[in-house]
């Protein structure tokens, strides 16, 4: 963002951090929900959550003049899970040793739903985590329910183009999860 | 094929993302275009396939945390946490039950436990016959070990290890230090004195 771009806005700034936490209040519980979706961690997904907010408050008087700062919170936080995704690809394998060790005492009552479901789970984040950030982004904000209008404020795109990058990001998930993991669906 | 929808606006319509009058218009060009009933047909089952596996990560983590779905207002649903809460109340009815049962047992040699109705006994009214009089400190005993025995649900995550194939039908559970290091371990001692079952005991398992 150049210099230039940037606007200081009457309604933000730091002294008046009123809009921030009613922000915060509305959004930060499905904030963490789709974080804790995407990483398979909800205390992981509170901090990136936490740290978002945090940013928006340290930046909310440089944000882009016209920039939704409910967007720019959930690019912010999504592109942030994104990389904590990544990064999980260790705490993955255990979690899938910590399932083949379940499996050896899987006696109670919905062991086995329990495990093939965090295998499913595993399954996509591995694929998430392969793609590019914008199409592990869309595809995690449409899961969670956003309109294509509300994707195209948070990605910055216009919403007319949602439908292109939704149908490219759909194709290019079903092209590695099966290259993956086969024909298995 | 003159005419014909892009792949992102048959995906949108298929959301119901397009102005009112261009799903009106891609409705009627359906009719009467196959490729693109064919490729709207692919589109909306591919959708469908990846709202499933997505989907799979929200009912994974839906118990850890009952949120809203996203249109809504950031409030927490009715059902979740009523489901988490009923489960938990659930929970905490029947370890008190077994507490109770096991505090309220007859046990030789003290005094004969009498049993008023609970809510007599606990009202602290004036006795009118010597029969409350005994019955009110033993319910005020009874209540005392309900709170220390909570965390006996707790050790449900750690599995001892089989030492043989003998079931262990009676035994005791003994804290050992192992090696060098002195690293604690359980050790389920069977009545014949020999070691049946062992686990290591974690540093985040706290004085377990």
């Amino acid at each position: 963002v150049q210099p230039e771009e940037l606007a200081l806005s009457p309604a933000r700034t730091l002294a008046d951090n009123d809009w921030i936490e009613a922000l915060f209040r509305a959004h930060y519980p499905r904030m963490v929900r789709l974080l804790t979706q995407l990483t398979g961690d909800s205390g992981q997904a509170e901090e990136i959550a936490a740290d978002s907010f945090a940013k928006l408050v340290r930046r909310s008087a440089l944000l882009p003049a016209g920039e939704d700062a409910a967007a720019w919170v959930y690019r912010v936080a999504t592109n942030a899970g994104l990389d904590a995704l990544r990064a999980n690809s260790r705490r993955r394998k255990k979690e899938e040793a910590a399932s083949a060790e379940r499996l050896r005492v899987a006696e109670e009552p919905g062991a086995l739903e329990e495990i093939l479901s965090r295998e499913r789970a595993a399954r996509v984040r591995a694929v998430l985590a392969a793609l590019k950030p914008r199409d592990a982004q869309i595809l995690l904000l449409r899961s969670g329910g956003m309109a294509y209008r509300e994707i195209a404020q948070a990605l910055g795109v216009q919403a007319s183009s949602v439908g292109t990058l939704l149908a490219r990001a759909e194709r290019e998930f079903e092209r590695r999860y099966r290259a993956r993991y086969g024909g298995e669906i | 094929m003159i005419g014909c929808w892009q792949e992102g606006e048959l995906r949108a319509y298929l959301d119901g993302e397009l102005p009112a009058g261009d799903i009106s218009r891609l409705g009627a060009h359906l009719q009467t275009c196959a490729p693109c009933r064919d490729l709207c047909a692919h589109l909306e089952r591919r959708a469908e396939w990846v709202g499933s596996q997505m989907g799979a990560l929200a009912m994974q983590e839906a118990p850890l945390l009952g949120t809203s779905p996203f249109r809504g207002r950031g409030s927490l649903p009715a059902k979740e946490p009523r489901a988490v809460a009923s489960g938990a109340l659930a929970v905490l009815t029947a370890a008190a039950a077994v507490v109770l049962a096991l505090v309220l047992l007859p046990r030789g040699g003290k005094e004969p436990v009498t049993f008023a109705p609970p809510p007599k006994a606990a009202v602290p009214t004036a006795p009118a016959s010597p029969a409350p009089v005994t019955v009110k400190p033993a319910i005020i005993r009874r209540i005392v070990p309900r709170k220390k025995a909570a965390p006996t649900i707790r050790p449900r995550l750690e599995y001892f290890l089989a030492l043989d194939d003998e079931p262990v039908e009676a035994g005791m559970v003994v804290r050992v230090a192992l090696g060098d290091g002195g690293v604690p371990a359980d050790v389920i001692v069977g009545t014949d004195g020999e070691a049946h079952a062992i686990r290591l005991v974690s540093s985040g398992t706290g004085d377990r």
